[in-house]
């Protein structure tokens, strides 16, 4: 299980949503990565029960996901996930277009 | 040279817009009474500027040619809470160049439950991609959550943010164009449904439907009671999102911002700061150094802004009185340069320096924009 982000082939620097120049070396070559894991920093329920978080994914960038099958605190790690319907188990969905790289030729 | 607002005007704000009413309509409705707060004729205006999120497929030259302006400068402005500070920033270097000589700032729109809808969706891709589908429905779950991050930076409480929101209202019970007036408590506002946590009903502010505009002109010298101003400064993507959001792009600006008006920011009488959410008034009061470095947040709130010895948003500001799409940018500098004019009516203070400051565009976690300007009375 894991979340699809945008990784920077100049400098490695780890992004999300995808840029189109990197914001720390200005280069404009990309691929995907695989973030498997995120620490939560804060949550919010939601008046409807949904409950949102932030969450730190480790040496790159801070997502916003909903989390789905349970609860969670934070400081707790959690696995990543793009599918809202995944396995058993408190998950962090992340929504995503299937390519992040789709401007690249 | 020294550019001067000398009239306001606001299209009234309502939660419920007649069947029919139309964008290009509160917007030149704004225009007109702007127009003739500062007794001036559309045939007066050479410039003039726009903001607005629903104004589509028209575009400022489509309002331009409606309202019969003919123009040596135009522009448009897609910046939301920070478009007011943008579009002045533009129009004050195009007075002192002389690209144009009176100029009209505006903004408005029409903002009812569909038209909120639609915004919040298709905000910008990032929000079209990754937040809309989580489901999030407009930033108040970001804005929870930075809420959050706040209260355990700077040991605030629900109780410190519910001050801001009913001296705010105590503000607005003397703005006969805010549409929240009645009085509100401090049980009331802890008591308010809940949001998104810890945000509650009255952190939230109403959309409304709504417009407000600004002239400007050189500055005539004395005979018109006028809003001087000193300086604009603007911010734009400052951290690259990878922050915490906790402090806005006025505090790279404010040093700027406050050398350019010529005096510091415990000299103003009056701050009009972008309310979006009770902890971005914290915010941005902080960044812009009207309260002290050195001070407690609570206490600050406490000692002076709720015993109303610092005027801050004097209209009610948009929690009170409305935020109409992206004239809520334009809504603290109507107030500033009203107060300054002494045209503030029943709740008019005594201030002659105001700073005025901006917020918005959420590109996926807080607002990316910021701007700020301080203004002097003169007559
Ligand atoms: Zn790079």
């Amino acid at each position: 299980m894991s979340a699809i982000i945008q990784a920077c082939l100049g400098c490695e620097t780890l992004l999300f949503p995808a840029r189109l120049f990197c914001p720390r070396c200005g280069q404009e070559d990309f691929a995907p990565f695989s973030a498997e894991h995120g620490i939560v920093e804060q949550t919010t329920r939601l008046a409807g029960g949904t409950v949102l978080a932030t969450l730190a994914i480790e040496g790159g960038p801070r997502v916003i996901a909903r989390l789905t099958g349970g609860d969670a605190a934070p400081g707790q790690r959690l696995p990543l996930t793009n599918d809202p319907n995944a396995a058993s188990g408190v998950h962090a969905y992340i929504p995503v277009h299937p390519n992040v790289n789709e401007d690249k030729p | 040279m020294t550019v001067s607002i000398i009239g306001t005007g606001q299209s009234p704000y309502t939660r419920h817009p007649a069947p029919g009413t139309d964008t290009a309509q509160v917007i030149a409705r704004a225009v007109r009474n702007a127009l003739a707060d500062a007794g001036l004729e559309p045939a007066d205006v050479d410039g003039f500027a726009v903001s607005s999120f629903t104004l589509g497929p028209d575009h400022a030259i489509d309002l331009a040619w409606r309202m019969g302006l003919r123009l040596t400068w135009l522009m448009q402005d897609t910046n939301g809470g920070a478009s007011a500070g943008g579009m002045l920033q533009h129009a004050v270097r195009a007075i002192e160049a002389g690209d144009a000589r009176v100029i009209v700032l505006a903004a408005g729109d029409l903002m009812d439950a569909a038209a909120f809808s639609r915004l919040v969706a298709r905000y910008n891709r990032a929000t079209e991609d990754h937040l809309a589908p989580l489901p999030m429905n407009g930033p108040n779950a970001l804005f929870a959550m930075l809420t959050t991050r706040q209260m355990e930076a700077l040991g605030l409480s629900r109780e410190d943010y519910g001050r801001i929101a009913v001296t705010q209202r105590q503000w607005a019970a003397d703005n006969p164009a805010a549409v929240y007036r009645k009085a509100l408590t401090l049980e009331e506002y802890l008591d308010a449904p809940t949001v998104a946590t810890p945000l509650g009903r009255y952190d939230c502010v109403p959309p409304v439907t709504g417009g407000d505009a600004v002239v400007l002109v050189a500055d005539r010298g004395s005979g018109t009671p006028r809003a001087r101003v000193l300086s604009v400064r603007a911010s734009y993507n400052a951290d690259q999102q990878a922050g915490d959001g906790l402090a806005t792009g006025l505090r790279g600006c404010a040093r700027a911002g406050w050398e350019d008006a010529g005096i510091g920011p415990a000299e103003v009488g009056l701050a009009c700061v972008y309310d979006d959410y009770p902890a971005m008034v914290v915010a941005q009061l902080a960044d812009l150094g009207v309260q002290p470095p050195d001070e407690d947040p609570a206490g600050f709130i406490e000692r002076r802004i709720a015993t109303r010895s610092l005027p801050v948003n004097t209209s009610g500001g948009q929690l009170s009185a409305g935020q109409a799409g992206a004239a809520a940018g334009m809504h603290g500098l109507v107030e500033a340069a009203r107060q300054l004019m002494g045209r503030a009516g029943a709740r008019q203070i005594s201030a002659r320096h105001a700073v005025v400051s901006g917020y918005g565009m959420v590109l996926y976690r807080y607002g990316a924009c910021a701007t700020m300007s301080v203004l002097e009375a003169a007559a």
